[in-house]
């Protein structure tokens, strides 16, 4: 019973990456191949702060959402002034600094060893210790999460973002600062992740720099596109598709050094496939993209 | 001293990433295809060379001619079998980027299972790996030999551009692939055969690397991402820039070694970038 909740929790943190990268994919036709470096730091600013200065895991969320945030306006800044294709390399390559930082500056994060044993949040008294709990809290974090981004994308600046994907001149001849909207659904879409990294980080106990690769930001944009780009609850399906179907891997008896590479080949085949014969995803927007 | 060893070992990497920038420069500028899947196609040539010679038994530049080919049938493939069909059914640029993003995870954990994660290093006769002084810069042959190649075939590439009616053609379709059309060119053969030279210059540069210093699951991820950046650096279609640029790279990284410490290196082509956004988003040589 315990195994199903661990893989709810999964699912629903990834629920959270996936609904805020596409309100970046879907409603604004934002990639961003950084996602999971910005997932790296709600997880490790939320372990720091709690087993360096025993800080309640509800504060160090939003310190993540706030680092995040800075962080992803850097890049979106200077980047996504620039017509065409850069800022998907910038966050490329933005990724793999982060990683990079992760996995080298030792006496802020512990390297390649990582943290482990990373405590259970505490709040008001009560402590998250079973899987059952945390539950419970992933859930509540993942509704509020979602709410906002579906009140985002429902709002008057969601629409403006819509727009903005299908013309950016329409959108500029009606006098809409473009590149300020964009930054804006950067920087939101990003930090969000943040809240999902959190959440990781406590969930499983145990984080380091391979958790967050370049290779789980692409299982990250897979996830949108197989559930449906532009369709909130596309994500979530994709997310709990792509999260619980590889775990029947486990039943037979492949070898972890096959298992793994073998999951990213199934995903890489998937986004294939996808893109040539479905690319809406399985939940598509509310009309047909193609002529 | 070190400052000039440094240079020269700068020139060297360089000279790897100038041909990788080359070779995703003619497929992006000709096709206007973000073709992740070149990474994918660099490890490949890599790889094979090292399963013909090393496992197979087959002579040094057997292999390397063989795995050439490979190379440039996997990335015409690529074209014909993928990208073709997208453009077909009318999908965006990005919908092929992330077709083509899905693709190379698929080939290199293809890679993982069938070569395993160790860093695979091309044996050559030990008489070209023997290091030699110039003047108190250290250098091997080989790496001569590459610094050559690399200058070579970017004044090949040059020239053939420039002068030859097919190289004139790529051109052509960068500019205006309608007009291309109407002309009498027929777009899709030309796309074919930028796919054919890029992934040739891929393969030769995995192949050279191969021999200095090995490849590995990560070569693939990160000989794109210097590609790209030796691109975007030096302007897109300006097959100089791009070389310059790689040079540029090659050179930085290496001076920055000095200073940093060398875990830091892939940040520094990076940042470079950066500074390329904020201040010359054109590239470094503006397209005449």
């Amino acid at each position: 019973m315990d195994y199903i909740f661990y893989i709810l929790i999964l699912v629903e943190i990834y629920v959270i990456v996936a609904v805020s990268l596409n309100l970046l994919m879907g409603f604004t036709g934002l990639i961003s191949m950084a996602h999971a470096g910005f997932m790296a730091i709600g997880a490790y600013t939320t372990t720091l702060l709690i087993t360096s200065l025993g800080m309640n895991f509800l504060l160090t969320i939003p310190l993540g959402v706030a680092i995040a945030g800075m962080v992803s306006a850097l890049l979106a800044l200077p980047s996504l002034r620039v017509k065409g294709e850069h800022y998907i390399i910038a966050s490329f390559g933005l990724q793999i600094i982060l990683y990079n930082i992760l996995l080298n500056w030792v006496s802020l994060t512990n390297g390649p060893y990582g943290f482990s044993g990373i405590p259970r949040p505490q709040i008001f008294g009560y402590k998250f210790a079973t899987y059952r709990s945390y539950l419970i809290l992933a859930s509540l974090v993942t509704c509020v999460c979602v709410f906002l981004i579906w009140r985002i994308t429902r709002s008057r600046f969601g629409l403006i973002l819509k727009g903005i994907r299908e013309d950016e001149v329409a959108a500029s001849s009606l006098g809409k600062n473009v590149n300020r909207f964009k930054v804006v659904a950067f920087v939101v879409g990003s930090s969000i992740a943040a809240v999902a990294g959190s959440l990781y980080a406590t969930a499983i106990s145990f984080i380091d720099p391979f958790c967050f690769t370049i290779h789980d930001s692409i299982f990250m944009l897979a996830i949108v596109i197989i559930g449906g780009t532009g369709n909130i609850f596309g994500s979530a399906l994709g997310a709990l598709l792509l999260i619980s179907l590889p775990e029947l891997l486990k039943f037979f008896q492949v070898a972890e050094t096959v298992a793994a590479p073998l999951r990213q080949m199934i995903y890489g085949a998937l986004l294939v496939i996808f893109m040539r014969f479905r690319p809406q995803g399985l939940l598509p927007e509310y009309r047909a993209r193609r002529g | 001293m070190l400052f000039l060893q440094l240079i020269a070992n700068g020139i060297i990497a360089g000279s790897v990433y100038a041909l990788l920038g080359l070779g995703f420069g003619i497929i992006y500028s000709a096709t206007r295809t973000f073709h992740f899947a070149h990474g994918a196609v660099y490890s490949m040539a890599g790889y094979l060379a090292f399963q013909f010679h090393v496992f197979w038994q087959i002579p040094l530049a057997v292999s390397i001619v063989l795995s050439l080919l490979a190379a440039i049938l996997l990335g015409m493939a690529i074209e014909g079998l993928i990208y073709r069909p997208l453009r077909g059914v009318g999908a965006s640029s990005m919908e092929i980027l992330l077709s083509s993003l899905g693709l190379f995870i698929l080939l290199q954990n293809f890679m993982i299972i069938l070569w395993r994660s160790d860093p695979r290093v091309l044996p050559v006769a030990e008489t070209i790996r023997k290091g030699i002084s110039l003047g108190g810069i250290w250098v091997t042959s080989l790496q001569l030999i590459i610094i050559a190649i690399s200058f070579g075939l970017w004044g090949v590439l040059l020239i053939f551009t420039q002068r030859t009616k097919m190289g004139k053609a790529i051109r052509a379709l960068e500019s205006d692939p309608e007009m291309t059309e109407m002309v009498g060119i027929d777009p899709a053969h030309i796309r074919f055969l930028a796919y054919g030279i890029g992934s040739a210059l891929a393969g030769i540069s995995a192949i050279l690397a191969t021999m200095d210093m090995g490849i590995d699951p990560n070569s693939g991820i990160m000989a794109l991402l210097i590609a790209v950046i030796a691109v975007l650096v030096g302007g897109i279609g300006n097959y100089s820039g791009t070389a310059l640029a790689g040079f540029l790279l090659g050179i930085a990284e290496n001076m920055g070694i000095w200073k940093i410490p060398s875990e830091w290196k892939s940040s520094i082509a990076f940042g470079i970038l950066v500074i390329f956004i904020l201040f010359r988003p054109t590239g470094l040589l503006k397209k005449t």
